[in-house]
């Protein structure tokens, strides 16, 4: 991805929400859409304001400079520069996985295979660590949660969990 | 006051009250050093934890990480140069220097006094300022409160500096959550899509674990190795003539601990502000000025002090106004809602019994927290060698078990995902994520006033505008929102006497 767009996208994403909310506030009657449709201008006034100075053009550098109350900063990120967003795509994969897998095997069984995946994949650890650290976690957080704390842990659409 | 003082003291020396103490404290020196955890995450972590426990024994818990994070977070910044936690930054300067040249028990020593008098000073300050406070609260009706929210909203966004516009923006979103739900002035659902879940609004505390703890594992993930990258090589000893070097220097300590209290009562402006504010005021008036950088012990006391004070100072809005001075107060205030403890304005008239135990267990952990961190600096600061890849499992694992045991829903654990995923992201692309988490926490608050001012004056607008306390914090919140563009004039204008 590319500077540039790696410098709008999250701007654009902002102004879609704030869009989308404010299209959403119309739904109500009443008192009930007053602050909502407040909210929601203001947001897509900000967020069109924040697509603006992501141009980088000389104003929108000037603008920038007076909202962050700061001199003129012309060294933004050059447009050409490519950011690899393989390493934070994956990064959040991870957790989004766990979930998946908690949610068909639950907690006390998905625990241990993420932590191994993780230990192994992500940081290349030596499978016999990986495993010590895996059985630890899980023991761990058995013992703290169902215990300790007398919690019940999720156990997994297999195992009749209920969702 | 005197009466919930004693009780909160008889409860804070029973077995459970110390144990838990304890562990807060034992907790927020192991997560104040390792530098991308702090106490913000240790306290996301820990909250659905407390769910079952009485809410005096989890506020005890809770405020003995918040008092001892500051301290595990100066032992890495003296033995490693990496600090803990943003605000240790300031004690990088002349402490790993002092661990350089052999005096990192002097160093740390400092620290430790220096700590624990700056936090006992600010808690005292917020003592005295509580009756005054209650006395500003009872003078409050709906139109003040709205925009008492809109002053904490704004001032917090300004103090992002940078990402001020952003800081706004998040706001705004976090205004987006509060309004999900059931809304009690229409009586019907909003924003909910038809999902049932989403009925009782958003859930707080897997929003925040998400936002403060799975966040930063993401982020941690990104950066993989370890926390830190050597191990301190060197004994730690000489630490007594370290404390007494605090009581020597007390005009600095005293001033640090000013500086620290004042701009933590500032919402939002926090304690990196104030360590580094306080570390220059001291080379700015010191007369051996080159010696800063080169390992002055005076340079370790200031930021200390000032860090830790601030503890206290940002509950001053916290407790008052029901204004999180900082994220740590944010998250502070959901373990307060997860006990059916409602924050607000109303807290400290309703609630002196929370008030004095928060006070209570700060005051205790202050203290605490220096004595046992000098029993076990060394261990503490191999704590930031672990590698990342172990850390991450196990704190996502403890996370979402402790977000799915609150309630029993599934739908929590995958909210903190989402949230966690979100956080990640904006800390990525600076959108601050402290301002969404007050703007979440305030939403219901500044809509109810809004309509109570609003039904108060028969739909006369103007009622925000017309009484003092209203126009007066109404005044104050333009300026906050015009602060940037003020200074950015006056930086021209001094940038355009220097060149003529």
């Amino acid at each position: 991805m590319n500077g540039f767009a790696l410098r709008m996208a999250p701007a654009a994403a902002g102004f879609g929400i704030a869009a989308a909310f404010l299209v959403w506030s119309y739904a109500y009657d009443g008192r009930a859409h007053v602050v909502p449709m407040l909210i929601g201008w203001s947001a897509a006034a900000l967020t069109l304001l924040d697509i603006y100075i992501q141009t980088g053009t000389r104003s929108a550098l000037a603008l920038r400079a007076i909202l962050s109350g700061k001199p003129l900063d012309s060294s933004a990120a050059p447009d050409g520069d490519t950011v690899r967003a393989a390493g934070p795509l994956r990064a959040c994969l991870w957790p989004a996985a766990f979930v998946a897998l908690v949610a068909v095997i639950g907690f006390v069984a998905a625990i241990p295979v993420y932590t191994l995946a993780f230990m192994r994949l992500q940081g290349r650890l030596p499978w016999r660590r990986c495993a010590i650290a895996a059985g630890l976690i899980t023991a761990v957080t058995w013992i703290v949660f169902e215990q300790l704390l007398r919690y019940k842990v999720f156990e997994g659409a297999l195992f009749g969990g209920q969702f | 006051m005197f009466e919930a003082l004693g009780s909160g003291l008889a409860l804070l020396f029973t077995w459970q009250g110390t144990l838990y103490l304890c562990l807060g404290v034992f907790v927020g020196l192991i997560f104040g050093a390792v530098p991308g955890l702090g106490g913000t995450t240790a306290i996301a972590l820990l909250m659905p934890l407390t769910f079952g426990m009485e809410p005096w024994l989890a506020i005890t818990m809770i405020g003995g990480v918040m008092g001892a994070t500051s301290f595990g977070g100066s032992v890495s910044a003296i033995l490693l140069n990496t600090p803990g936690i943003a605000p240790n930054a300031a004690t990088c300067f002349d402490g790993y220097p002092l661990a350089q040249q052999g005096k990192a028990g002097m160093a740390i020593g400092a620290a430790a006094a220096a700590s624990s008098t700056g936090g006992l000073i600010g808690i005292f300050t917020l003592v005295a300022i509580i009756p005054i406070a209650k006395q500003i609260v009872l003078s409050f009706g709906p139109p003040e409160f709205f925009m008492l929210a809109m002053l904490g909203l704004s001032a917090i966004a300004v103090s992002t500096g940078n990402s001020f516009l952003r800081g706004l923006i998040s706001a705004l979103f976090g205004l987006m959550l509060a309004l999900v739900g059931y809304d009690a002035v229409s009586g019907g659902y909003r924003f909910t899509a038809d999902i049932e879940y989403l009925y009782d609004g958003i859930p707080l505390v897997p929003a925040l674990v998400g936002l403060f703890a799975l966040s930063e594992m993401i982020n941690l993930t990104v950066k993989g190795g370890t926390v830190a990258e050597a191990a301190p090589s060197r004994a730690i000893t000489g630490v007594l003539p370290g404390i007494l070097s605090v009581y020597r220097n007390w005009p600095i300590l005293l001033r640090g601990s000013a500086i620290g209290t004042f701009i933590g009562a500032l919402p939002g402006v926090g304690g990196t502000v104030a360590s580094f504010l306080a570390y220059t005021a001291t080379v700015q008036t010191a007369k051996d000025r080159d010696s800063f950088g080169k390992g002055n012990i005076k340079g370790v006391i200031a930021p200390e002090s000032a860090n830790n004070a601030k503890d206290g100072g940002s509950l001053v809005p916290t407790l008052s106004f029901g204004i999180p001075g900082s994220a740590e107060s944010a998250i502070f205030l959901g373990v307060l809602i997860l006990h059916g403890i409602e924050p607000g304005p109303m807290l400290l008239i309703e609630e002196e019994e929370v008030v004095v135990s928060i006070v209570l267990a700060l005051t205790a952990s202050t203290v605490l927290a220096s004595a046992f961190g000098l029993m076990v600096t060394r261990q503490l600061s191999m704590v930031t060698l672990v590698n990342v890849n172990i850390l991450v499992p196990a704190v996502v694992s403890v996370a979402l078990v402790g977000v799915y045991a609150l309630q029993g829903q599934f739908g929590d654990v995958v909210l903190a995902m989402v949230f966690g995923i979100v956080g990640f992201l904006m800390i990525r692309f600076e959108f601050p994520r402290i301002t969404l988490v007050i703007a979440l926490v305030l939403g219901e608050l500044a809509e109810r006033s809004y309509h109570q001012s609003i039904a108060m004056a028969d739909g006369d607008w103007t009622v925000f505008f017309v009484r003092e306390i209203s126009l007066l914090l109404f005044v104050v919140t333009a300026l906050c929102l015009l602060l940037p563009a003020l200074r950015y004039a006056f930086g021209r204008r001094r940038a355009g006497e220097g060149g003529a």
